[in-house]
């Protein structure tokens, strides 16, 4: 119906509850979480097979539905899009390798499974839609997926708290977007990408383009978990069940991010001199806002989202610069911090899982009764911060040069002061860990199931990889990077059709 | 706000030629009417446990996380 990745993720969604119902016939308790990781696992092979030449050549593929654009709806598949759907799929496989054993399979848990999948296909569509109506429908399936996840343990205070802040925040954020593009709509008479971005190609920034644009960084910003507009992520995060915190903050913030790059680039480049330097102001404040917030925190995994949040902040400097060498190091960071961001989460979701505490004054000394657990930990803390042979320390480092070169050298200057306070409180998590007198919690703790280690293995392995050997991913970033900058051959695909 | 969208969408679908209306903005606006929907069940499950924990819905009560 679409394309084979969204097709496949669309069944599988679909046929989880039913073989829910199969597994309670059966009383096998695991099979449907084995029937989430099978489907991601075989989406994931899907990708190399279909879409190699998207990703090596850059071609661009458009799949039509129902009528031609400018009115029809479609989907338009680039290297920008597959290279997201790489990250959305690798997350969501770990993921669910580990939700084996995290969540408990009981039959009042059954919707976490279809939820979980839901979420990972709605932002693949995002990432593959050729038109914001559809970009629409599939982020709305992931927030309202990931509302429910957020407030999944609704037994407990806390999740149920948070994921109504959340659901309130986002809603008006969702709200604001799609103000924003019944405007654009207005403007031009259709939603589609390509058509939008050469009818507005001669035009002069009038109010009202100031306007959309006002509204689409605050709606895409608020779900980036942009420096005002933050205040929902540190929550959500914090009460989410810790493998959903690893999708949301490894994936779903990227999800927007991503927004921001497609529209900013493809419809509003040629008003690069408004929103280019509006966004670096915003993305400095994001900056600084997480990691001087994370310095404070004691919640370890409160503490992870604030730094979620400074890390979307480099993301966003990447992207306000605009030139080719920003948006590689903005593609290459939202690579690495998925990798690195999930591997955290799930390192402390097995902290927790054994301790049943977040406090980082009761979690001392625990790298003693969890080696296997806290040696991963430790491994994605010294790729947060920046440390050279490791991966973040490319990605970040692509991005201050590009400031440099594109002359915003105060910027620059402080995106590497942030790195300094990053390094601060990362040290403190790995000195609490690792030296600190044991306390009476973490004594008692045993290491983590293997199931559990084994999805955590995955990710550090593969930030290890890319530490050491970034060239074929730094590539593979720069061909998603080239396909923003260089619009031609996506208006073309769309053109031909 | 979302309803002012939906009315936005119609509006500027009936703007172009006088006695015609584009399809794309009725499109639109049926999906996202169902989509707020959505969102409103949605909100309203929460709100319902939200006051199984605090008793109330007073907003001011609803600040726990703040402490």
């Amino acid at each position: 119906m679409f394309t084979p990745l969204l097709d496949s993720l669309l069944v599988f969604t679909i046929t989880t509850p039913l073989i829910n119902v199969l597994a309670q016939r059966v009383a096998s308790k695991k099979l449907v979480t084995g029937y989430v990781a099978f489907g991601l696992a075989l989406t994931l092979l899907l990708l190399p097979i279909y879409y190699m030449e998207g990703f090596t050549q850059g071609k661009v593929t458009t799949i039509l539905n129902l009528s031609a654009p400018p009115i029809g709806v479609c989907l338009e598949i680039d290297a920008l899009g597959l290279f997201m759907v790489l990250i959305f799929l690798l997350i969501g496989l770990a993921v669910s390798i580990y939700s084996f054993q995290h969540i408990e399979p009981n039959p009042g848990l059954i919707g976490y499974n279809t939820l979980l999948l839901g979420m990972i296909t709605g932002m693949v569509g995002v990432v593959l839609a050729g038109d914001l109506f559809t970009l629409f429908i599939f982020w709305e399936i992931m927030c309202v997926s990931s509302y429910a996840l957020v407030a999944f343990r609704k037994e407990e205070w806390e999740p149920v708290e948070a994921g109504y802040k959340y659901l309130i925040m986002s809603a008006a954020g969702a709200a604001t977007l799609l103000f924003g593009m019944s405007f654009l709509y207005g403007m031009t008479g259709t939603l589609n990408i390509a058509y939008l971005s050469a009818s507005f190609a001669q035009s002069e920034g009038t109010v009202w383009m100031y306007l959309i644009l006002t509204m689409i960084i605050a709606g895409f910003g608020l779900q980036a978990g942009m420096a005002p507009l933050h205040m929902w992520l540190p929550d959500a995060h914090s009460a989410a069940p810790s493998p959903i915190s690893a999708v949301l903050s490894g994936a779903m913030v990227k999800t927007a991010a991503y927004g921001l790059i497609r529209v900013l680039m493809f419809v509003f480049p040629m008003m690069h001199g408004a929103w280019g330097i509006t966004l670096a102001i915003f993305a400095v404040l994001t900056m600084f806002t997480g990691n001087l917030m994370a310095l404070l925190q004691d919640d370890i995994k409160r503490l992870l989202a604030f730094s979620t949040i400074a890390n979307m902040g480099y993301i966003l400097l990447g992207l306000s610069i605009g030139s080719l060498r920003g948006l590689t190091g903005s593609m290459f960071h939202i690579f690495n911090h998925a990798l690195v961001k999930a591997l955290l989460f799930l390192s402390v979701g097995s902290f927790v899982y054994r301790t049943k505490t977040r406090s980082l004054k009761e979690l001392a000394g625990i790298g003693r009764s969890m080696p296997i657990s806290s040696g991963l930990f430790a491994i994605g803390v010294i790729a947060l911060a920046g440390i050279p042979p490791l991966n973040f320390f490319w990605s970040e480092l692509t991005i201050v040069t590009a400031g440099v070169e594109a002359g915003m050298l105060p910027f620059s200057i402080l995106m590497i002061l942030n790195l300094a306070l990053s390094a601060a409180y990362c040290l403190r998590m790995i000195q609490t860990i690792f030296l600190k007198e044991t306390t009476a919690i973490s004594e008692k703790a045993t290491e983590a199931p293997k199931i559990m280690l084994v999805a955590t293995i995955i990710l550090a392995f593969l930030s290890i990889v890319i530490g050491f050997y970034p060239s074929p991913f730094q590539d593979m970033a720069g061909n998603a990077a080239g396909a923003a900058v260089d619009r031609q051959a996506y208006l073309d695909a769309v053109f031909r059709e | 706000m979302l309803n002012a969208v939906n009315l936005n969408f119609i509006t500027f679908s009936s703007y172009g030629v006088f006695g015609a209306t584009h399809p794309l903005g009725h499109a639109f606006t049926v999906i996202s009417i169902g989509i707020g929907g959505c969102i409103i069940a949605l909100g309203l499950a929460i709100t319902l446990h939200a006051y199984r924990h605090y008793g109330t819905l007073d907003v001011r009560e609803l600040r726990r996380l703040k402490e």
